[in-house]
C-alpha cells in the first residue's frame, strides 16, 4: 500500500471499530468509474478471522457542491431498504466535519456487476438481461411509492418544476449552446400532465444498478435523490447515454412498451409513451448541462481530472441526440 | 555520401509556420501513440483505464488542431445567414420566440454544425447511430 493508502486504512480501522471491534484492514483498493466519487473496496478482519466485505465512497475532494452528499445519501438508502429497494446495507456514515474532512459512506459490497458494457455483451449476465428491465420497473415503483411523510427528516430538493430548475443552471453557467435553446423552446410547449410528487432516485440507469446472475441486486449512487416527478426516472433510464451502444430504447435492452406495463404492472400506473419521450428528451438535456457543468469544472480549475476534462466535449453527443429526438417530434409529429 | 543517399534525407515539408517540426499537431499524435501503445501495454488494468480516457483527450485535440479552421468558417457563414453574432446571440433568440416560425429551418440548419463537433469530439458517435 502507498501513503494515501496507508492513512486511509488507518482512519478505516479507528472509523469502524465500534461497529466491528478490533479489525485489520486489507484488500484496499481504488476501483475505477464515478466522476463525483472515490470509491475503495476493501475487506476487514477481526480478531476471530471473520471478513467482512465493504465499500467505501467518499465525496471527491475540491468540489464544493458535492460537500455531504455521501452522508446525506446513506440516510436514503436506510429508508429506501426499509422500503424493500434492493441497495447496499450502511456500515457506517459521516457527515464533515471528520478526520479524512469529507464526507463518506462505508456500506457491505454485494458481488455482482456494475459495468454496463459487460452487463449488455457479456454471455453470463444473459439470464439477468432477459429480466433486467422488468427488475428496474419494481424497483422503481418501489421507490416511487415511499411515503413523503417518511421522507420528511431528510428534507430533500422538492423540485416542482424540473425544466426551470435545469434551465436556472444552464443559465448559470453562461456558456449558450443554441441546440440545448432549442430543446428548451420544444420542452416548454409541450410539457406533460405531472404523474405525482414522490422519492426520485434522480440517476437511475445502467452504471448505477449493480447486477448478478439473476438481475438486479442493488440500486446505487442516491447522490442526487430528491422529489420530483416520478417520470423522471423513467425517462432517464431512455437517455441515449445509459443505452451504452445496446440497441433497445431501455437501457439498451428493451423497448418503451415493455417499460411502460412493466412499471404499470408493479405501480398501477400508467405512463403515457409521449410522457415518457418527453423525460427521455428532458433527460438528455440534462445529462448535456451536467457534461458542460463538469468539463467547467476542470475549465474554472476546480479539478484536474482529465476524464471531467473530457466529459466537457461530451456535450456534443447530447446535442446531436437531441437533434434527432426533436427531428421526429419537429417533423413528422407537424 | 552519394547525390542518391542525399535526396532521400530530405525532412517532409513542414509548411508555413514560424516554429521548427514536429508541429503541435505530430506532438499530441505522437504522446498519443506512447501512451495507447507502449504505456498502455506495461500498465494495470485501472491505469490502463486512465490511459484510455488520456489517449482520447489527446485525440480530440490533435483532431480539433486539424479542422478548426474550416469548422470557424462553417460556423461564421451559419451565424451570418441567421444575421445574428454568435451563438450566444442566436440562443437567446431561440429562447425568446424570435424563430418559433422556423423552427424546423433552425433545427436542419443546427445538425451541420453539431456533426462537425462530434467529428472533432467522437466521430465514432456518428458511425454507429446506437453507440455511445
Amino acid at each position: 500500500m502507498g501513503n494515501t493508502d496507508d492513512s486511509l486504512a488507518t482512519f478505516l480501522v479507528e472509523a469502524l471499530s465500534e461497529r466491528l471491534g478490533n479489525i485489520t484492514i486489507t484488500n484496499l483498493f481504488r476501483l475505477t468509474g464515478g466522476a463525483n466519487r472515490e470509491t475503495w473496496s476493501f475487506d476487514t478482519v477481526d480478531t476471530d478471522e471473520n471478513i467482512t466485505e465493504l465499500i467505501l465512497q467518499l465525496d471527491r475532494a475540491g468540489l464544493d457542491r458535492l460537500i455531504g452528499t455521501c452522508a446525506k445519501e446513506s440516510q436514503i438508502l436506510k429508508k429506501a431498504a426499509k422500503w424493500k429497494v434492493p441497495v447496499a446495507a450502511v456500515v457506517i456514515s459521516s457527515d464533515v466535519p471528520n478526520p479524512l474532512g469529507r464526507s463518506f459512506t462505508v456500506t457491505h459490497r454485494i458481488q455482482g456487476e456494475t459495468i454496463a458494457r459487460k452487463i449488455l455483451r457479456d454471455k453470463e449476465w444473459e439470464i439477468a438481461r432477459s429480466k433486467l428491465v422488468s427488475n428496474c420497473a419494481t424497483a422503481l415503483a418501489a421507490i416511487h411509492a415511499i411515503p413523503e411523510e417518511e421522507l420528511e427528516e431528510l428534507a430533500l430538493v422538492k423540485v416542482t418544476d424540473s425544466l426551470a430548475s435545469l434551465v436556472d443552471i444552464y443559465d448559470a453557467l453562461c456558456d449558450p449552446h443554441p441546440t440545448f435553446d432549442l430543446a428548451i423552446r420544444w420542452l416548454e410547449a409541450n410539457r406533460p400532465e405531472p404523474l405525482k410528487s414522490c422519492l426520485v432516485h434522480g440517476d437511475f440507469r445502467l452504471g448505477n444498478l449493480l447486477i448478478d446472475e439473476d438481475g438486479l441486486r442493488a440500486v446505487l449512487d442516491w447522490e442526487i435523490a430528491h422529489l420530483g416527478d416520478p417520470a423522471e426516472d423513467l425517462g432517464w433510464m431512455c437517455v441515449r447515454a445509459w443505452r451504452f451502444g445496446g440497441i433497445g430504447k431501455v437501457a439498451g435492452l428493451d423497448e418503451y412498451e415493455d417499460f411502460i406495463n412493466a412499471y404499470e404492472k408493479s405501480s398501477g400506473t400508467h405512463v403515457p409513451l409521449e410522457t415518457l419521450l418527453w423525460w427521455e428528451i428532458f433527460g438528455t438535456l440534462r445529462w448535456g448541462v451536467i457534461c458542460l457543468q463538469m468539463g467547467g469544472d476542470f475549465r474554472a480549475g476546480r479539478t484536474t481530472s482529465i476524464e471531467m476534462a473530457s466529459i466537457g466535449r461530451r456535450v456534443a453527443e447530447n446535442e446531436y441526440d437531441l437533434l434527432s429526438a426533436l427531428k421526429e417530434q419537429l417533423y413528422e409529429h407537424a | 555520401m552519394s547525390m542518391h543517399e542525399k535526396t532521400d534525407m530530405a525532412l517532409p515539408p513542414k509548411g508555413d509556420t514560424p516554429y521548427d517540426a514536429p508541429s503541435a499537431h505530430q506532438l499530441i499524435e505522437g504522446v498519443n501513440q506512447f501512451i495507447s501503445e507502449e504505456l498502455y501495454r506495461e500498465n494495470t488494468q485501472t491505469n490502463k483505464w486512465k490511459l484510455r480516457i488520456a489517449s482520447n483527450a489527446l485525440a480530440i485535440a490533435a483532431r480539433e488542431i486539424r479542422n478548426i479552421h474550416e469548422d470557424k468558417k462553417m460556423l461564421k457563414g451559419v451565424l451570418d445567414d441567421l444575421e445574428v453574432q454568435s451563438e450566444k446571440e442566436l440562443s437567446e433568440a431561440l429562447r425568446n420566440g424570435e424563430f418559433d416560425n422556423r423552427l424546423e429551418d433552425i433545427h436542419g440548419i443546427l445538425i451541420p454544425l453539431v456533426q462537425k463537433k462530434l467529428l472533432v469530439a467522437n466521430p465514432a458517435y456518428l458511425i454507429n447511430e446506437n453507440d455511445s
